[in-house]
């Protein structure tokens, strides 16, 4: 309704992308690489929110995205509405060297499920994949509890880049369906409703003849 | 000139003497690093620990480095080292701080006056008279330290607990027993121990990324045990992230007093002895942290959930600033932010406060760290930040001097947020480092703000004068446009003259500054006394008018001529300074010419957007004029009685309104053309 109006203007959608997790799984340093396409080993600890944008063409559309990093002790309490309103898409990232971080996932989906935020595309991030010798959380573990809460899994490196921007497309292709979705049926708001019906083949041809400009 | 730099010779020598005598900590490596400085050589891999990059800088960034220098020759040219460090120095420095009976107060004014930086061997002494860790008698130092001290001691000893050394319950292997799920196995406080540590350590490694001060293990250590036994002791609060940005300077401003100590082996001054005894860095640092965290604690406590959905709140309040308030409690440190903007900022600068508003940009996006670290993360400098924090904690242990920096730091960017939109304020506020300045003129900034207890009318003056003065050569009396043009080209020629009078931008003292303003305003109060009229018949207007969000419930408020005239200023001192250019070019360096014509040009453009900005807000202004005139016109025909004076007033009011847009946009116009010309024959060949 009125989001609607506000993530398409002049051509150009808006999208806000909110990136949660635990304390130090890399949420900076992905928002950091998809932004800028740098990595910094040293970032200090995110106090409060952090935000970049970064505008990128999909499939012939001119996309801006509002990527909102949070910090991973905050757990939305301090911040409440100002910082996920409007969200339409979350990133849920965990650091696949260490178990406990994947294991709080539910945690985050309840928190963002009280938040009435469970409509948004969500989309699971494993990080730190390039540490292959520390990893902790099992390839297969992950792939089968995405399926299971109809999430799609990346297994990214912030450090060397590997797989950050195909995630951030992903999801921004699947935001696009979801709203073209609510467009159609207009009665509905933007991005709410079962989201588990996107067509892949659709996506993939999308994110084939895509490409970052920037 | 000279001395000064016979001076830096000396105290490099001197320097390498004394780091061979006693080896680099950082205090005396800060020395060397500033004497090869300013001797032209620079090595990249030392790093001056008060001025180094902090946060996400590259300290190797020669651009970094170049920047910072500048800075830093600027800001300390009036405390150039003086090298030997003697008993009998440091003796006569600690009678000279602490000697007197009025201490106290002469430290809080050396503090908010950015001077106690000049003096910051005691720094940390300083610092815990000013958050009540040492009461005010000196006499009672000692005693009050060892009792601290010992406090500390004692819970290190309680909760750094070995399940392996606890004895205690050794027989009952039921309790004793790492697999035990009793709640009173040492064990099973042993692994909660573990994951608060673990917690600890993953922000400490990224502590400070641009200080490797503070990745030293004995450092870390430090700040590890008194974390841990913070959260240990206040169990609701706990540990937060932040909290160890908050520690880090309190340990390197005692370290850094500790590095004198090697000093003081003959000294009879046994409290001052005590006091920098490097052996008690640690308890010391854990009072001072205690007492801090005492005041900012509720600035760390998470509310709990919201129980209804927060998108319906905003949806229904309609109002964007409340948004938060009405599910759940807001937390403390969202309550003070919302005071701040709220309030305090409304109260000061009403405009910025109303585009903020509009921009509905929430104060907790940005001033959450803003607050929660003290600032710590603005600056570029840890100089800046001590400075900075000298009079946070001189002002009182309320700490209410945040607010003021607050404001300070968010009106010192009015311009550029007044000329953006949602996403650029947003870019701007959350900028780190978001203040390039001196942290000196910050706390002078807000603690003006303070003295003037953000008295709107008083606000014109001193630091915001420069508004008082140009408002009045708007409001003059309006004839001609010729007038106009010739007033403000005579203004532009007296800012030119006085910029060549005054070749050094740094400004001097702030009470000479203060002086001459004063003048200057006395000038223009007698021109305002002239043409008082206009502005008064307009503020009758406004009140009578019913509120508009413009300018919401403020009856005084007239920042729209502020505004316009404000940046008129600093356009006039601009092009001062454009023209002072083109009088002294080097023909002979074209390159370095054709550079500064690009970066003029890049200035103009600036200027430009500026210019239409204020022509879209004089028009804004007009069509407010008008609305409220058409309103009183109606309401009065509505009024069986008919009063011609009305409406002859009411005409001249009509009047009035399109003379002043027209005579904002006519010297603005002229103004940029001025600008324009100027940059033409600054153009190269």
């Amino acid at each position: 309704m009125d989001q609607n109006q506000n993530c398409h203007k002049n051509n150009e959608f808006l999208f806000k992308v909110l990136i949660i997790g635990d304390v130090a799984v890399g949420k900076s340093s992905i928002m950091k690489r998809f932004a800028e396409n740098v990595f910094d080993r040293k970032y200090g600890s995110t106090i409060g929110v952090d935000f970049k944008t970064k505008k990128l063409k999909l499939g012939g559309k001119a996309v801006k995205l509002q990527i909102w990093d949070t910090a991973g002790h905050e757990r939305f309490r301090s911040i409440t509405s100002a910082f996920y309103r409007g969200a339409h898409g979350i990133v849920l990232v965990y650091d696949v060297t260490r178990m406990e971080t994947f294991t709080n996932i539910p945690k985050w989906l309840q928190e963002l499920d009280l938040q009435d935020y469970n409509c948004t595309v969500k989309i699971l991030f494993g990080n730190k994949s390039d540490l292959s010798s520390e990893r902790d959380v099992p390839r297969e573990t992950a792939f089968k509890y995405a399926d299971s809460n109809n999430m799609f899994l990346f297994e990214t490196s912030a450090k060397t880049g590997n797989s950050v921007n195909e995630a951030f497309e992903h999801l921004v292709s699947r935001m696009l369906v979801a709203f073209h979705e609510a467009e159609s049926t207009a009665t509905k708001p933007i991005l709410s409703g079962d989201l588990s019906t996107c067509i892949l083949s659709e996506q993939e041809k999308i994110i084939a003849g895509s490409g970052c400009s920037c | 000139m000279n001395i000064h730099q016979k001076s830096k010779e000396i105290s490099a020598e001197e320097i390498s003497k004394t780091l061979d005598k006693f080896g680099s900590g950082p205090p005396y490596h800060e020395f060397q690093t500033r004497a090869s400085r300013r001797r032209g050589i620079i090595d990249d891999n030392m790093v001056d620990p008060l001025s180094a990059k902090l946060g996400e800088f590259d300290i190797n960034d020669p651009a970094n480095m170049n920047g910072n220098i500048e800075g830093q020759v600027e800001s300390n040219n009036e405390n150039l080292y003086v090298p030997a460090v003697t008993k009998d120095i440091l003796e006569s420095e600690w009678e000279a701080l602490f000697g007197t009976g009025n201490y106290k107060n002469e430290l809080r004014n050396l503090a908010l006056t950015g001077r106690l930086r000049d003096c910051r061997r005691f720094r940390g002494v300083c610092w815990r008279i000013f958050l009540d860790c040492l009461p005010d008698d000196v006499n009672q130092w000692l005693g009050t330290m060892r009792e601290s001290r010992s406090k500390y001691c004692n819970l290190k000893s309680m909760f750094l607990v070995d399940p392996y050394s606890s004895r205690s319950d050794k027989e009952n292997v039921q309790v004793f027993n790492p697999l035990s799920q009793e709640s009173d196995s040492p064990w099973s406080q042993y692994f909660e121990d573990k994951k608060l540590n673990d917690l600890i350590l993953q922000d400490l490694d990224r502590l400070f990324p641009g200080m490797h001060y503070f990745q030293s293990k004995k450092i870390k250590d430090i700040l590890l045990h008194i974390l841990f036994c913070y959260a240990r002791m206040n169990p609701n609060v706990g540990y937060k992230q932040g909290m160890h940005e908050v520690l880090a300077p309190l340990i390197f401003v005692l370290e850094y007093d500790s590095e004198v100590f090697q000093f003081l082996e003959n000294s009879d001054n046994e409290v001052m002895k005590d006091l920098i005894n490097p052996e008690f860095l640690e308890c010391d640092a854990f009072c001072l942290f205690e007492h801090l965290m005492d005041i900012i604690e509720p600035w760390y406590t998470q509310g709990e959930l919201p129980a209804v959905s927060q998108k319906q709140a905003f949806d229904a309040s309609g109002v964007p600033f409340m948004a938060t308030q009405p599910t759940s409690p807001p937390t403390a440190i969202i309550r003070k932010l919302n005071k701040i903007q709220e309030s305090m900022l409304k109260k000061y600068d009403a405009v910025l406060y109303s585009h903020l508003r509009e921009m509905k940009i929430e104060p907790q996006l940005y001033g959450l760290r803003w607050i929660r670290l003290l600032y710590g993360r603005e600056f570029t400098t840890m100089e800046d930040i001590l400075t900075l924090w000298d009079g946070l904690f001189a002002d009182g242990t309320s700490l209410d001097f945040v607010d003021y920096i607050y404001l300070s730091l968010i009106c010192n960017k009015r311009r550029k947020l007044l000329s953006s939109d949602h996403f650029g304020c947003l870019t701007i506020l959350m900028k780190t480092p978001y203040c390039r300045r001196d942290a000196k003129e910050v706390v002078l900034e807000a603690k003006y703000m303070r003295d003037t207890k953000l008295d709107p009318t008083r606000k014109s003056r001193g630091i915001y004068q420069a508004r008082e003065e140009t408002k009045s050569s708007v409001t003059i009396e309006f004839p001609s446009q010729e007038a106009i043009q010739s007033k403000i080209s005579s203004g532009l020629q007296n800012v030119l003259r006085g910029a060549r009078q005054t070749p050094s931008k740094k400004g001097p003292e702030l009470n000479s500054r203060n002086t001459t303003q004063q003048k200057k305003s006395d000038k223009t109060k007698e021109r305002v006394g002239e043409v008082k009229k206009r502005p008064v018949e307009l503020k009758v207007n406004n009140k009578s008018a019913p509120s508009s969000h413009m300018f919401p419930n403020d009856p005084d408020d007239d920042d729209l001529f502020m505004t316009s005239a404000r940046s008129r200023t600093s356009s006039a001192t601009f092009l001062s300074k454009l023209s002072s250019k083109v009088r002294h070019p080097t023909r002979t360096d074209l390159t370095t010419l054709q550079q500064d014509h690009e970066r003029l040009q890049e200035r103009v453009s600036h200027f430009k957007a500026e210019v239409d900005k204020l022509q879209s807000i004089s028009i804004y202004c007009g069509t407010k004029m008008d609305s409220y005139i058409n309103i009183l016109q109606d309401q009065m025909t509505r009024d069986e009685k008919c009063m011609d004076v009305v409406y002859l007033s009411l005409a001249g009011l009509k009047q009035v309104g399109d003379r002043d847009i027209y005579v904002i946009r006519q010297s603005l116009n002229f103004i940029y053309s001025v600008a324009q010309l100027i940059i033409l024959s600054a153009a190269p060949e």
